[in-house]
């Protein structure tokens, strides 16, 4: 069963188009949305959850479809904006505003989430360090026992040993809940540590969507000689050239052994670095 | 929507603001003043702090993880705001009573008296109207829907009280015999809760409609 089904979504702004944006994520797993800042993450995920209008499409999350069952939906969910809010407010106090939303909280839950995150109800919200604000965030989401955590840049702003702890409770939830969780992020090594499946956001349009692995066996980084170019030039994603040559991409069904074509495998940095080229070469 | 205004009251809107009526309130003391300006420091302080806290606070964060609809989201910002201006205009009454014990009624401009009391519901009414139907086509910046409620109250407070001053056939309606009070009092609270129904259904018409 998908969890999140995505599908054809459409929105315009002034200078922005989300163009037919669809994508499903199965449950039990972790999907990484990347893009660059200002590619669509955020939209897609507003537009998704009703938070702005969208033109069209269709969205449908844990079965239920967002137009018509908003409220079941959400109240089954985590959705954290990745911003934090009421700097000044007490934990306890955000908390008890908090709970009142939600008919199955479970206090017991939550006093072992604080627990286990070390997070004390006394402290205000920026007393908390950034990572421990996310962890704040996502022990208010468990403890209405949401099923799917919607994460909107849940690790930006977060220094590399906080990042790598949050993506490891993500591991836990997953085996231990089996929560699904669906994150954006533009910093792609948290994909490689925790991420299923990734779809990527290029300028409002869905460039891939696929598990991580096969995302990366679709593409191969080349390299040559510019006289090697000639073989590729057709198919290549984009290059870069340099003075032994040039470096690019390439889909691997176009690899070509000629001349001194090598290839390799690339990383999801190279992918997402590539395919900006590409949209850089096109404007 | 109980809820959300209890969130509204509880975490959103500064315990100051519970207190500000009665501070407020004692400038009824002032003898022979113009009293409508009592209940306009709370377009000038507590609206502009309330919706600028509500940005500070990054409010819209919070309230988009709530399971809630965006009609829930408005009536909720609307009441918590009826409340507040019922709590002013309560504390200031009463204490406009004892300016009356002390004092005596008469006052070169508006008295303090049952009429007032529905030409003070009819400006809060008056400036919700105009206030939150602009704020919320963007549900977020409250500068100019502010001051396009400061000036229409303006407008609206100097009719009255020039009209009061000026003119004795507008004094004897609004400050003639208690019959007459009670109509003007009755009209007035008849108005303003027909413009805070408009003020409800439009707001939220045009919260629901933002892109």
């Amino acid at each position: 069963m998908n969890s999140i089904e995505v599908k054809g979504l459409k929105k315009t702004y002034k200078d922005f188009t989300l163009k037919d944006v669809t994508f499903s994520l199965p449950s039990g797993y972790i999907m990484g949305f990347i893009g660059e800042n200002g590619a669509g993450k955020t939209t897609t995920i507003n537009s998704m959850l009703n938070i702005t209008k969208r033109e069209s499409g269709s969205v449908r999350i844990l079965g239920f479809d967002i137009d018509t069952d908003e409220f079941s939906i959400k109240r089954n969910i985590g959705f954290v904006s990745g911003e934090s809010f009421y700097h000044k407010k007490k934990v306890k106090v955000v908390t008890d505003i908090y709970k009142r939303f939600y008919d199955d909280w479970d206090d017991d839950v939550y006093q072992s989430y604080l627990r286990r995150f070390n997070i004390n109800p006394e402290k205000r919200i920026d007393e908390l360090s950034k990572g421990m604000a996310m962890k704040y965030l996502l022990a208010l989401a468990l403890s209405h026992h949401a099923k799917l955590l919607i994460l909107d840049e849940p690790t930006s702003g977060l220094d590399p040993v906080a990042r790598d702890n949050l993506l490891e409770i993500f591991q836990t939830l997953v085996e231990e809940l089996e929560v699904t969780i669906l994150f954006s992020t533009h910093i792609t090594s948290d994909l490689e540590k925790c991420a299923d499946y990734i779809t990527y956001i290029q300028n409002g349009q869905i460039v891939e969507s696929s598990s991580k692995d096969d995302l990366i066996d679709k593409y191969r980084l080349v390299t040559g000689s510019k006289e090697d170019l000639v073989y590729i030039k057709e198919t290549i994603i984009s290059y870069k050239t340099n003075a032994f040559g040039f470096n690019g991409l390439i889909n691997s069904r176009d690899v070509l052994n000629k001349g001194d074509l090598r290839y390799g495998q690339p990383s999801i940095d190279d992918i997402m670095v590539y395919f900006a080229e590409r949209e850089a070469t096109h404007e | 929507m109980n809820n959300l205004l209890y969130k509204e009251l509880k975490l959103s809107i500064n315990k100051f603001f519970y207190l500000l009526p009665l501070i407020l309130a004692a400038l009824m003391f002032i003898p022979n003043w113009i009293y409508t300006l009592v209940f306009m420091y709370f377009f000038w302080i507590t609206i502009p702090q309330i919706y600028g806290g509500y940005i500070g606070q990054k409010d819209n964060s919070f309230i988009n993880m709530l399971p809630v609809s965006k009609k829930e989201i408005v009536k909720s910002k609307i009441h918590a705001v009826l409340i507040l201006e019922a709590l002013h205009l309560v504390t200031a009454f009463l204490l406009g009573l004892v300016h009356n014990a002390i004092y005596g009624s008469y006052n070169f401009f508006f008295d303090i008296n049952l009429a007032f009391v529905g030409i003070i519901l009819m400006m809060f009414a008056l400036f919700n109207l105009v206030f939150f139907t602009n704020y919320f086509k963007t549900g977020y910046f409250f500068g100019r829907p502010t001051v396009y409620g400061v000036v229409v109250t303006l407008v609206y407070a100097f009719i009255v009280e020039f009209s009061v001053a000026k003119y004795q056939g507008v004094r004897d309606v609004f400050e003639g015999d208690f019959s007459n009070q009670l109509l003007v009092f009755v009209v007035g609270l008849i108005i303003t809760v027909l413009l805070s129904w408009v003020t409800i259904k439009q707001s939220i018409m045009h919260y629901e409609s933002i892109e």
